[in-house]
């Protein structure tokens, strides 16, 4: 019995437009079944590598394998992917059927089995009551729905989704995300996701890879990039970071511009880089730490959250939850902050 | 200002119409010669028009040819749009130009230089290459409104037909011919009138077949009785329904289809 999804490789992938590199030495492998993201700025070259996977650009060099097997020379209609685009890219001159039975057709599937395949990925998206409509006749999460049905529909073992998302406002994304991550377990197959939203990144993968500039900075579990980002760029793309420099080191102690002596997580002993502290791993404490005057004070309904200036200038945002009785510190009031054991992440570069 | 232009305007669409205007009372006389404004009105010359087996040969080539540059003209038109749209060469803007330059180019030359190529390839006389010339001058038309189309149109919507499994052949026809289908009929209609009305070249090259403009004009030369302006008036009304019936097409299935895969929203 073959496995429901793929497995995927990239292996040195390059594509230029001229002299600007849209994907340099791109090399990724995607287990089977496995739900990988790419993430990263706009024009940082996720939709390139997601088209040369697709067939609808030519690499430069290197390779990609579906199963083991190069299908760089195959065109693209022969790949069997499925894929889902940004806006949808829905057939404007067919209806809901016509359009998740599109795909059936070319492979040649008696009517009636398409009839019936169809209505059944359209049960999937709770859409089998509207099989009739055009696709203008349809609201935005309506037509991702159809765009993910017609994806779907031919059972392919590879899924691509480029920003299926992005034209959504957030509260259907959020309820999407939930429905994309389960029918994906339905169904089984690879999944390469791309996104420029960290938040429907760390909430889907299994994996993802962030991308800068055409290469991968760092690929890994949701947790291993959040815990431990590899750069700068990265601490600074997942979720929020205060990033300090480093300016030298004293002992076994990291010296930071702006706020002094820090004991780095692991130990680590470094002279240069940066030093990434997460707004929730800076606490209020009553007596010892580092004084800091508050700057900005804002109510967030279950938390407060801060801007403080240290007393050696650096600037540092945390997070406090609220609890009953206890007073907010106001602006221009003086206070102390520490930080949790193993939250100051050391960034090398 | 308002006004200069107001006023502007109304002289332009007289000098536009009033030759209908005298056109029209001229057509229906009952008299032998064109007088103006007719003493009796009747039907005569046109029924003058479908007596005459000259006449009716000559609207009857006019429409052969003009069928056959229109289908000409759509398929090489349409297939250049696509090169100029989606292709990327060196001396694209070049070879734009060249496909619209028959409107551009003063006609007589035009007609001159197909009447020297034909006469070397013995083409003088030949319906098809008449049907070819004339595609020449209508293709720009084509090349026009399909390239405008084409360069509005969304091609993931193709690639979205690629990857699901069509080639490209298939994907062209399915999903972005539907979506051209407003345009090139709206080309379609234009360059059959652009085939009908010609006269200058096919006076080059048809060397001695007439088509209804040619008819008219060797008319002209020789007597000159009210069926000339009673044609014009057919021609004319012709026009008329076959452009609005175009137009009308067009804008129903603009409406319907292009809203939502225009890539300017
Ligand atoms: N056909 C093209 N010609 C020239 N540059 C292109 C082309 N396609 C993409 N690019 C460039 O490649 C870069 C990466 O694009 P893309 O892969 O679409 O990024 P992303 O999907 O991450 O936003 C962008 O800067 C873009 O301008
Ligand atoms: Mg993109």
């Amino acid at each position: 019995m073959t496995a429901k999804g793929a497995s995927i490789e990239f292996r040195e992938v390059r594509k230029t437009y001229g002299d600007f590199v849209a994907l340099e030495r791109f090399t990724m492998s995607v287990a089977q079944g496995e739900f990988m993201t790419l993430l990263g700025p706009s024009g940082s070259g996720k939709t390139t590598a997601l088209n040369s996977l697709a067939g609808f650009v030519d690499a430069d060099s290197g390779d990609i394998l579906i199963d083991g097997v190069s299908i760089t020379r195959m065109p693209t209609e022969k790949r069997n992917i499925g894929m889902v685009f940004q806006n949808y890219s829905l057939f404007p001159h067919r209806d809901v059927l016509g359009n998740v039975a599109f795909p059936l057709e070319m492979r040649g599937v008696a009517k009636a089995e398409i009839v019936r395949r169809s209505m059944k990925a359209l049960e999937m998206v709770r859409l089998d009551g509207l099989a009739k409509r055009m696709p203008h006749e349809l609201s935005g999460g309506q037509k991702q729905r159809v765009a993910f049905a017609r994806a779907v529909v031919f059972e392919p073992r590879v899924l691509l989704m480029d920003e299926p998302l992005g034209a959504l406002d957030l509260k259907l994304r959020e309820a999407m995300q939930l429905e994309i991550k389960q029918y994906q377990r339905e169904i089984g197959c690879t999944v390469i996701y791309v996104t420029h939203d960290q938040g429907e990144a760390l909430t889907l993968s299994d994996r993802l890879a962030v991308m800068e500039k055409g290469a991968i900075r760092q690929l890994g579990a949701p947790e291993e990039l959040y815990d431990r980002p590899n750069s700068r760029f990265v601490a600074e793309f997942i979720g929020s970071n205060n990033i300090l420099a480093v300016e030298g080191a004293a002992g076994d102690d990291t010296l930071v511009s702006g706020l002094g002596a820090v004991r780095l997580s692991g130990g680590a002993r470094t002279q240069r880089g940066f030093v990434a502290i997460r707004p929730e791993h800076v606490r209020r404490s009553a007596a010892a730490g580092w004084p800091a005057t508050v700057r900005q004070a804002v109510f967030f309904g279950d938390s407060f959250r801060y801007l403080v200036e240290a007393e050696a200038g650096a600037e540092i945002s945390f997070v406090e939850p609220r609890r009953a009785g206890a007073a907010a510190a106001a602006p221009g009031e003086t206070i102390r902050i520490e930080f949790d054991e193993g939250g100051l992440i050391h960034l090398p570069e | 200002m308002r006004l200069a232009l107001g006023l502007y305007f109304a002289l332009i669409v007289a000098f536009l119409i009033l030759p209908l205007l005298f056109l029209v009372p001229i057509s229906l006389t009952e008299s032998q010669f064109l007088e103006f404004p007719p003493q009796t009105l009747s039907l005569r010359w046109y029924a003058a028009f479908f007596e005459d087996p000259t006449w009716v040969s000559a609207a009857l080539l006019s429409f052969r040819v003009g069928i056959g540059a229109t289908l000409l003209s759509l398929v090489a038109g349409t297939l250049a749009s696509i090169a100029l749209v989606r292709a990327e060469f060196p001396g694209r803007s070049l070879l734009n130009a060249i496909f619209i330059a028959p409107l551009i180019l003063p006609t007589v030359v035009l007609a001159l230089a197909l009447y020297i190529v034909f006469l070397r390839w013995r083409l003088v006389d030949n319906v098809w290459a008449l049907t070819v010339a004339h595609a020449i001058v209508a293709m720009p038309y084509v090349v026009l409104l399909v390239s405008a189309n084409l360069r509005r149109f969304d091609v993931t919507i193709e690639r979205a037909a690629r990857v699901l499994g069509a080639g490209p052949v298939r994907a062209f026809m399915l999903v972005t011919l539907p979506f051209l289908t407003p345009s090139l009929f709206a080309a379609g209609v234009l360059a059959f009138f652009a085939s009908f009305d010609e006269l200058i070249i096919t006076l080059f090259v048809s060397g001695g077949a007439q088509t209804l403009p040619v008819r008219i004009w060797n008319d002209l030369g020789l007597k000159l009785d009210p069926t000339v302006p009673a044609v014009a008036v057919m021609l004319t009304a012709v026009s008329i329904v076959g452009m609005g019936i175009g137009e009308t097409i067009r804008r129903r299935n603009e409406r319907r289809y292009q809203s939502e895969t225009s890539t300017e929203t």
